[in-house]
């Protein structure tokens, strides 16, 4: 079920008048529970099986580890626990990627797998990785494990962020959930508000940006110069709107619950070095990374080059984890290699040492750099690979001559055809306006107050242009594939 | 919303009663918006022309241009559609007058046309000549030899009180320009009719894709286009003619297809290449002419770089005819009439 059908509509109302009417704030969750469960089936009842699995086996390790003080135990539990979660995650999304790329390899050793056929749990990198951060955390003992099933079920499969995030950590979560939750108007209207947004950036912006650039990607190398980067930032725009867009009505929803998380993105492009880049995009998954990958193995405290390794080891993982493809491991690697030269640069990058009349140029270089070069991994991410995957390791490179196209007519441009869509103009301007509200005095100006005429009716006109304006056909979220 | 709505919704039409037609048709002095493809207005006058706000003040010989949406046009302005550009580019090489008619509709097959034929000749005399526009060859001319098998949208709807309330009530926001009010409604309308509401829990079972028919055979088409353009032909008072417009030159997978050096290769299924030679083969057997726009679409695009279809807000070299490819096909038609022997008499 996605937030933008008309069935959600009513589940959602259907939810809100449930726990209006139930007077225990323990029913409440139990009805949360049941209505979330119903939410991922919805999809796939048999996949409701893995859910219950991973909510099984982390719940009965974290609370075994509270109970053991040895500390070969613990390892086995937190092993435990890893195995399970990354072991199935690792099958269902894994698998086919590679006994394909590993194909001649084992070949001659007298291998020779088969693909299988696997369906892929939507959600399951989220929920996964949200599971993991709670025994992680429990190991770590930076938090006390959840005692009550009913509550950490809850945890991991709470509706409003199960299949697309943000990844909620358990820390931020758990203990909402503990004490009974205020279902105000100004809650209901705050969380409305931003889901309102979230719909809008996703159904308006992002579905229709999609009639423009998915035929784009679906002719590499056929359009001119300019049309190439109006479509390369056209899908910036869309997979950000996309996200952006979903996370926002995520968030919204729980507000209108009654639960707060924190935001995942913050006006990306607005970023003036990769690293800040970072900061701002998917934030759950950028600094879940941070926290369970990038610093145990080592951050930035075991020399330079180490660093560096850990930084492009993080970067590459984190883009297999979007999905089963080379496309996605080079859109991390090229992030991993912008990080590290951020960082061996960062002495000379630092806009500190630049004139004072000079620093405003130069953190707008700053600015275009990174942006080209986000740009640039965008196409990876995006173009087809061809032949489609599972390629083996000796075909990869040959997989990308659609990326190659598109990155030809980027930067060394041959003619073709010209294709400014008025829609795609329309969606830059749009970004460049909010980001740079963002940033100027008036930031708050999405802060519409529930008291004001002007308020309830600019999220009313936004519900009209996303319910008018909504293509015909079903888009479904872009990030629903990881 | 209204404001937004004036500017940037698609108008729906207002529909009254023309006895003359014996159907329902948009009313006379109708502006219809268009925004998803292309940007325009597209005004029509009495029983549902293109442009013209009473036919039969028109003197002079008209040429009827039949088809579906591709002639209606809808995308482009008054100006830029075949007929209105037929009539101008006519004027200015010849001294004789001649009005080019938009007689066409979204939808229309060509048994709407065999009914209607009549009408109009009789309702836009004199005709000197009728052009029947082709966009493709699977979908137009469908009969199976003996009798029209498509359902042509006649409108010969039951005149029951339901649907002319109905009819009132839609008739009356879209004059007042509200009928973005009306949109969602039809959306929802939609999903419940196609069952795509679902509260039951997945999976479900995907539909299975229709199996493809397998094309029909040489001597099907032969029967059923030589069925359509004989009874076509004897339906008419004045001569007709056929214009086929190829799907090229179109973008495929980042080519342009239609520029190959072969012929043979220029369009992506040689089925339909065969089928053009047949319906090409037929029309010259029974005496009708055939332009065919293939040539024309071609050397246009090689000299200009320019596409007949498509749109900046739609799919570039598809979709349908953009102002080129409708100058494209009254130039074609115009070449086409002064070598006809049809007006040899004015």
């Amino acid at each position: 079920m996605l937030f933008s059908q008309i069935e959600f509509f009513f589940f959602f109302l259907l939810t809100l008048a449930v726990l209006r009417l139930l007077p225990n704030h323990r029913l409440q969750k139990l009805y949360l529970l049941v209505a979330s469960y119903y939410f991922y089936a919805y999809w796939d009842w048999r996949f409701l099986g893995l859910i219950l699995f991973s909510t099984a086996v982390d719940y009965v390790v974290g609370l075994s580890l509270a109970r053991t003080e040895e500390e070969r135990k613990r390892k086995i539990l937190l092993l435990l626990s890893l195995v399970a979660n990354l072991g199935l995650l690792g099958f269902l999304k894994y698998f086919n990627f590679f006994v394909g790329s590993l194909a001649p390899l084992l070949r001659t050793l007298g291998l020779h797998p088969g693909t299988l056929q696997i369906i892929l749990p939507v959600g399951i990198s989220f929920y996964t990785f949200q599971t993991l951060s709670y025994t992680i955390d429990v190991y770590r003992r930076r938090i006390p494990p959840c005692r009550d099933p009913f509550d950490f079920a809850l945890f991991v499969a709470f509706f409003p962020q199960l299949v697309a995030g943000p990844i909620v950590r358990a820390a931020e979560f758990l203990p909402q959930l503990e004490t009974p939750r205020q279902l105000s108007w100004l809650r209901l209207f705050e969380g409305f508000r931003q889901f309102v947004y979230g719909l809008f950036k996703k159904v308006f912006l992002a579905d229709r940006l999609a009639l423009f650039v998915d035929p784009f990607f679906a002719n590499p190398g056929a359009f001119d110069c300019l049309t190439t980067w109006l479509g390369v930032i056209g899908y910036g725009i869309q997979i950000y709107c996309d996200f952006s867009g979903y996370s926002d009505m995520a968030i919204g929803i729980a507000r209108t619950l009654g639960y707060d998380f924190s935001e995942n993105f913050n006006h990306p492009y607005l970023a003036t070095n990769i690293q800040d880049f970072w900061r701002r995009w998917h934030i759950s998954l950028s600094t879940w990374l941070r926290d369970y990958l990038y610093i145990p193995l080592g951050g930035n405290r075991l020399g330079t080059v180490r660093t560096y390794i850990n930084l492009l080891l993080t970067m590459l993982l984190g883009g297999l984890w979007h999905g089963a493809y080379w496309r996605f491991i080079v859109w991390g690697g090229i992030h991993g290699v912008a990080l590290a030269l951020t960082r061996l640069l960062a002495p000379y990058l630092d806009s500190a040492r630049v004139p004072l009349f000079l620093r405003s140029l130069w953190q707008g270089l700053g600015w275009l750099v990174t942006m080209v070069i986000v740009a640039v991994a965008w196409v990876f991410f995006r173009a087809q690979e061809i032949p489609p995957p599972p390629a083996d390791l000796y075909h990869v490179a040959s997989g990308f001559q659609e990326a190659a196209l598109i990155l030809r007519q980027m930067f060394v441009p041959v003619g073709g055809i010209s294709w400014l869509h008025p829609f795609a103009v329309f969606a830059v301007c749009w970004t460049v306006a909010t980001h740079i509200l963002a940033a100027s005095p008036w930031r708050h100006w999405k802060e519409l107050p529930p008291d004001r005429w002007y308020g309830p009716g600019i999220l009313f006109l936004l519900l009209w242009l996303v319910i008018e304006f909504a293509p015909q056909g079903f888009q479904p979220f872009v990030y629903f594939q990881f | 919303m209204w404001g937004l709505g004036l500017y940037f919704v698609e108008s729906l039409p207002v529909f009254v009663w023309e006895e003359a037609l014996g159907r329902y048709c948009y009313a006379p002095g109708s502006t219809l918006h268009w925004r998803t493809e292309g940007w325009s207005s597209a005004t029509f006058g009495r029983y549902q022309i293109r442009g013209i706000p009473d036919i039969a003040t028109v003197p002079g010989p008209k040429v009827l241009l039949w088809g579906d949406s591709h002639v209606e046009a809808k995308q482009v302005a008054d100006d830029e559609t075949m007929a209105s550009q037929l009539t101008r580019i006519w004027r200015e090489r010849n001294r004789r007058p001649l009005t080019g008619v938009t007689v066409a509709e979204m939808g229309r097959k060509m048994a709407d046309c065999f009914f209607l034929l009549p009408y109009y000749e009789r309702i836009a005399a004199p005709v000197c000549y009728h052009f029947f526009i082709l966009h493709g060859l699977d979908d137009d001319i469908t009969p199976d030899g003996k009798v029209f098998v498509d359902h042509p949208t006649f409108r010969f709807v039951e005149r029951d009180l339901r649907f002319t309330e109905y009819l009132d009530l839609k008739n009356a926001l879209v004059r007042a320009r509200l009928e973005f009010l009306l949109y969602p409604f039809y959306r929802l309308a939609q999903k419940w009719e196609k069952g795509e509401i679902r509260f039951r829990l997945g999976p479900i079972s995907p539909s299975l894709p229709a199996s493809p028919s397998s094309p029909p055979d040489r001597a099907y088409l032969r029967n059923a286009w030589t069925f359509v353009v004989r009874q076509l032909k004897e339906r008419a008072q004045a001569p007709i003619a056929f214009v086929y417009m190829p799907g090229i030159p179109t973008l495929h997978h980042g080519r342009i297809l239609g520029l190959e050096e072969e012929e043979a290769e220029a369009v992506a299924n040689r089925r339909i290449r065969e089928e053009e030679a047949l319906f090409s083969e037929i029309c010259r057997k029974e005496g009708v002419p055939l332009i065919d726009m293939t040539p024309h679409f071609l050397r246009r695009y090689r000299e200009s770089g320019r596409f007949p279809y498509g749109f900046p807000n739609g799919l570039p070299t598809s979709g349908h005819l953009n102002a080129n490819g409708h100058r494209w096909v009254a130039e074609a038609i115009c070449d086409f009439l002064e070598h006809s022997d049809a007006l040899l008499a004015d």
